[in-house]
């Protein structure tokens, strides 16, 4: 089978998928990638007639037993230290990042 | 004594606790001892949670010398899946971009334990983010071994938690399932294992995989302590969207009645694993024998305890289940793994002095594992804006599709009027670690049986029905419409009562 995803186009999706791999396992994944490709490709055959729409969830989930929205309101949680804990760098309650890139597109 | 304790059902310990035979300290301390002792070679744990287990245990004890009303598990020793937020505790969901988070709450299934005065003993591996089947794409290795045989899997991806449940370290535990999560752990480890209705268990807390199918279950010895758990855990939770407003009922009353009448349908579509050629045309490779067997006995059973059951009912879009779950479990995994970045939470990797790009691809290239990383990638590619017609929508009208089958044949005014579907739970026992003696194609499509469910959104229970001429165990599955869990419980509990007598009479 004809690869779907050339070492261009495997770039870009590492790019925006922002994770910094290394030559050889980017390779080896690109290769994994066009072999799931085959299974992905059966979708292709399978017979749906134009009556079958797309659906979200597999049961219904009708409006009687839907939870609905929830009131739009603050509560606040218990331990807010405790958040900026989980942080890996944080100084004076807030997390610290470095800068944010800035990339013009289009 | 404390070997009898561990072996004893989660229903028999929490009376004695409740009624001061025992107590939880004493449970407790019977569940650690075996839980160190088998760990050597059964590796079902990320994180022990010693000291925490023993406070809650103290409290269950001194909630009954006061005479407080205590919780249905009380002193219960349970473990969860490491996709489960417990505050306090080292939560990881298998992986390295988690090693060491520490979360400031529990996820609502533990809440809920907890409420119910069961005591977390520790967190079971899983494959990273609940993306495998057998467990090896765990961070925390060694992954679990499966106790009935430690060269083999325990399967995946709350393969810890049924290795553990196996091996009584703990009597009971939290899994979560999107394809076979729970089901095919606990056939693999000879456990009982039930994914209930999308919307009956609230997620909240839990580590998203695929959220359109994600479900939070129990993982058992027995069905009645899946009965039991499945009082404490249903529900509507307003935290998790997804849960409906829907009666629960007492699961373990519904246990006491029988199954006279129950029309339950076997479907020659679960009896062969079918592969798709390039052409469309079905590949079927026959499953292994002695789960036909296997299918056949539990089938036997049913019709000797009154139940009807009908042969060759057809489930014809089952062979398109694995495509279609494959693409909307990468799509929805690349999004729900977009989260992991290094800033918030979680590892930080690299040198600190690039920008925000380079914190966020350092950090998940050294965190996640390569199985997550082609996830990401296969998702992140196939939800482009070209494909998204071609393979997304596709997928999620192959979602409707399935869903049809089961429609049909669960109609009460249909031709088939099925109250259950009784299916192999797997194509194969536990296999090799080594794969040697195995058909790739049946551990590729492993979840062809499972999968389904998740789609349809119905429950599935997989429970023990017998054994191979190896001594490996053998699942099978009952599956059935929405909110039916009573019903799935009903008939394996009459199934498990029937098997566990003929063993005595062996």
């Amino acid at each position: 089978m004809d690869e779907v995803v050339g070492e261009a186009l495997f770039a870009e999706l590492v790019q925006t998928a922002a994770i910094d791999l290394q030559p050889d396992e980017a390779e080896a994944l690109r290769k994994e990638l066009n072999l799931k490709m085959e299974v992905i490709r059966q979708l292709e055959i399978i017979p749906l007639s134009d009556s079958i729409s797309p659906v979200i969830h597999g049961n219904p989930y009708p409006p009687a037993i839907r939870c609905g929205l929830r009131e739009d309101k603050w509560i606040p949680f218990d331990a807010p230290d405790a958040i900026v804990r989980q942080a890996p760098l944080s100084q004076d309650s807030f997390i610290v990042s470095p800068d944010v890139p800035h990339q013009r597109i289009g | 004594m404390n070997s009898d304790l561990i072996r004893l059902s989660a229903f028999e310990q929490a009376e004695l606790v409740r009624s001061k035979r025992i107590s939880a300290t004493e449970l407790l301390d019977a569940a650690l001892t075996q839980t160190a002792e088998s760990e050597k070679q059964i590796h079902a744990f990320i994180t022990i949670c010693e000291k925490e287990s023993i406070n809650k245990a103290r409290e269950v004890d001194r909630k009954i010398a006061a005479g407080e009303p205590t919780g249905p598990l009380a002193g219960v020793p349970y473990s969860a899946k490491d996709m489960f937020c417990t505050r306090g505790i080292r939560t990881t969901g298998g992986s390295g971009i988690l090693r060491g988070w520490i979360p400031p709450y529990n996820a609502a299934a533990v809440e809920r334990m907890g409420s119910a005065d069961a005591v977390l003993i520790g967190k079971t591996n899983c494959d990273e983010f609940g993306m495998g089947g057998t467990n090896e794409s765990t961070a925390f290795m060694p992954c679990p071994r499966n106790p009935h045989d430690p060269e083999r899997v325990a399967g995946g991806s709350s393969g810890g938690s049924a290795a553990a449940v196996a091996a009584y370290e703990g009597t009971v535990s939290l899994g979560t399932d999107t394809g076979g999560s729970i089901r095919e752990p606990a056939a693999f480890c000879g456990v009982v294992g039930l994914k209930p209705t999308y919307g009956r268990v609230s997620r909240w807390g839990t580590i998203a995989f695929a959220s359109s199918m994600d479900t939070v279950g129990p993982i058992t010895r027995s069905v009645k302590d899946a009965a039991l758990m499945m009082n404490v855990l249903a529900g509507f939770d307003a935290r998790d969207n997804v849960t409906g407003r829907v009666p629960v009922p007492d699961f373990l009353s519904e246990l006491k009645k029988d199954i006279t009448g129950l029309r339950v349908g076997i479907s020659p579509d679960f009896l062969n694993l079918t592969v798709l050629n390039d052409d469309g045309s079905p590949d079927d490779h026959p499953i292994d024998p002695e789960i036909t067997d296997a299918l056949m006995r539990a089938a036997d059973i049913l019709a000797s305890a009154g139940a009807e059951v009908i042969w060759d009912v057809p489930m014809p879009n089952t062979k398109y289940s694995v495509p279609a779950y494959f693409v909307i479990s990468r799509i929805e995994a690349y999004s729900n793994l977009q989260r992991y970045d290094g800033l918030k939470y979680g590892q930080r990797a690299g040198t600190h002095d690039g920008d925000m790009y380079d914190l966020f691809a350092e950090s998940r290239e050294a965190g996640f594992g390569h199985e997550v990383k082609l996830r990401i990638l296969t998702g992140l590619f196939i939800s482009r804006k070209e494909f998204y017609e071609k393979y997304y929508l596709r997928a999620q009208r192959a979602r409707a599709l399935i869903r049809s089958d089961y429609d049909r044949v669960f109609d009460p005014a249909g031709k088939y009027r099925l109250d259950l579907l009784l299916t192999p739970s797997t194509p194969l026992p536990a296999f090799r670690f080594d794969r040697n003696g195995t058909d790739p194609r049946l551990v590729r499509y492993a979840d062809q049986f499972t999968a389904p469910m998740n789609f349809a959104g119905i429950p599935g229970i997989s429970l023990p029905a017998g054994r191979t001429a190896d001594g490996l165990p053998i699942g099978v599955q009952f599956v059935g419409n929405d909110y039916s869990e009573a019903i799935l419980l009903r008939a394996a509990g009459v199934v498990e009562q029937a098997l566990a007598s003929q063993q005595e009479k062996v």
